[in-house]
């Protein structure tokens, strides 16, 4: 277990003691202590905690899909979403939420969005997926062909005709995009 | 981890996200997965794209001109298909006339085109041809939804005569096809009159008591609602 973990997800729980705490491992194997309704936000882990009778606390449910970076990406989300469901029935202002979306996505690298949808996915969170998928869209208005190629680090797979007849047919769709 | 880990259904739950169509038809040619995602069933956001206006044809040319406000500019679209033609819109399809009267509906960016029946199978045609009212002849078409998106619609057409209040919004709805006025009058065509027969008699109904009755009628009187060929349908 890595202490700057353990560190950090002490300072997280200092309001209460007794909260109980689920354990995920990342695919580099740093184990992350969530607490439990964070956690269930995960509809992987909920199921795993629900399906099976011979996990305990003690449990540490292994996610190899999911590198510590992006769990982290994923905690801060999951874990204001819950700040703002506790604070019900005095719903958060969704000025707020709105606020705290748009700073949170601000603050990450393409590379970092495309790791956590894919993350988001795995875990099965489907508020987040929502969101983050949106946000992919939303950076890729306006480019060019090559720059969404670029932006998903994919191949392009048509042979040269193809590609030229599928751009021919769709020519003024590609006039005034952005050259980045 | 890589992009090119993303599946199908995450690709598509991007596009469906994608509000312009222009970035949409960008995606599609990204690979032949985004091509698989971006189907036109995926473009979500018909209904609020801010519309092209497309601008007069300047004499013979085979290439239309559309304006696009959001970008400021004007996109010039290969289109021989309507050169020569007096154009209608509706639901992002073009229904062109030629100088025959022959009628098709065009997608300007497919390029689709589908004949419709000539206009001579409009009742009353021989009255109407005498008037030579090429410019005023038809005062509105209208589909009742957008063809790639639903292989069940029709196609209305009001011509004739001098219609004062023009239907603004046109919405069919189970049997049924409801007419919204100008002035706020609502008409309502009943689907069983239309499938009677190929020139479809069109009942109608009264179902508020504050229509004005004269500019119904003359609205019954003059539509003609087409049913394409079960073939033509996309």
């Amino acid at each position: 277990m890595s202490s700057s973990i353990a560190s950090s997800s002490s300072s997280s729980s200092s309001s209460s003691k007794k909260e109980k705490k689920i354990s995920l491992k990342t695919s580099d194997g740093e184990v992350f202590e969530v607490e439990e309704p964070v956690a269930m936000q995960l509809e992987i882990v909920r199921s795993f905690f629900a399906d099976n009778e011979d996990v305990t606390e003690q449990t540490v449910m292994p996610l190899p899909n999911v590198s510590t970076a992006a769990m982290h990406g994923i905690l801060e989300y999951c874990r204001a979403h819950e700040e703002f469901r506790r604070r019900m029935p005095e719903a958060a202002p969704e000025e707020e939420v709105r606020a705290f979306e748009a700073g949170y996505v601000d603050r990450k690298s393409n590379e970092e969005l495309k790791e956590m949808i894919l993350a988001a996915n795995y875990l099965n969170i489907s508020k987040l997926l929502d969101f983050l998928t949106g946000v992919a869209a939303k950076r890729i208005e306006n480019k060019s062909v090559e720059y969404v190629r670029a932006f998903f680090g994919v191949e392009n797979d048509f042979t040269p005709e193809e590609e030229a007849n599928l751009r021919r047919e769709y020519e003024w769709a590609f006039e005034g995009v952005d050259e980045d | 981890m890589n992009w090119s880990e993303l599946n199908l259904d995450l690709l598509e739950e991007i596009a469906r996200r994608i509000k312009l169509y222009d970035d949409f038809v960008a995606f599609s040619i990204v690979c032949s997965l985004c091509r698989s995602a971006a189907v036109k069933e995926n473009f979500r956001f018909m209904s609020s794209h801010i519309p092209l206006l497309m601008l007069p044809s300047k004499g013979c040319s085979n290439s239309c001109g559309f304006f696009d406000l959001p970008k400021g500019m004007t996109r010039s679209i290969l289109l021989p298909e309507c050169d020569g033609k007096k154009c209608f819109s509706s639901k992002g399809w073009l229904i062109t006339i030629d100088l025959d009267w022959n009628m098709s509906l065009l997608n300007p960016f497919s390029r689709v085109q589908i004949e419709l029946s000539h206009m001579e199978m409009f009742e009353n045609w021989e009255d109407l041809e005498t008037l030579n009212m090429q410019v005023s002849f038809i005062s509105k078409c209208a589909l009742s939804m957008n063809l790639s998106l639903r292989a069940d619609y029709i196609l209305m057409v009001i011509y004739g005569g001098q219609i004062a209040n023009l239907p603004i919004e046109f919405v069919k709805y189970k049997t049924k096809i409801y007419l919204v006025e100008s002035v706020g009058a609502l008409l309502v065509v009943t689907r069983e009159a239309i499938e009677e027969e190929t020139i479809f008699q069109i009942f109608v109904k009264y179902p508020e008591a504050n229509l004005i009755v004269y500019t119904l009628r003359t609205i019954i009187k003059r539509a003609t609602v087409f049913y394409p060929k079960e073939e033509e349908r996309i």
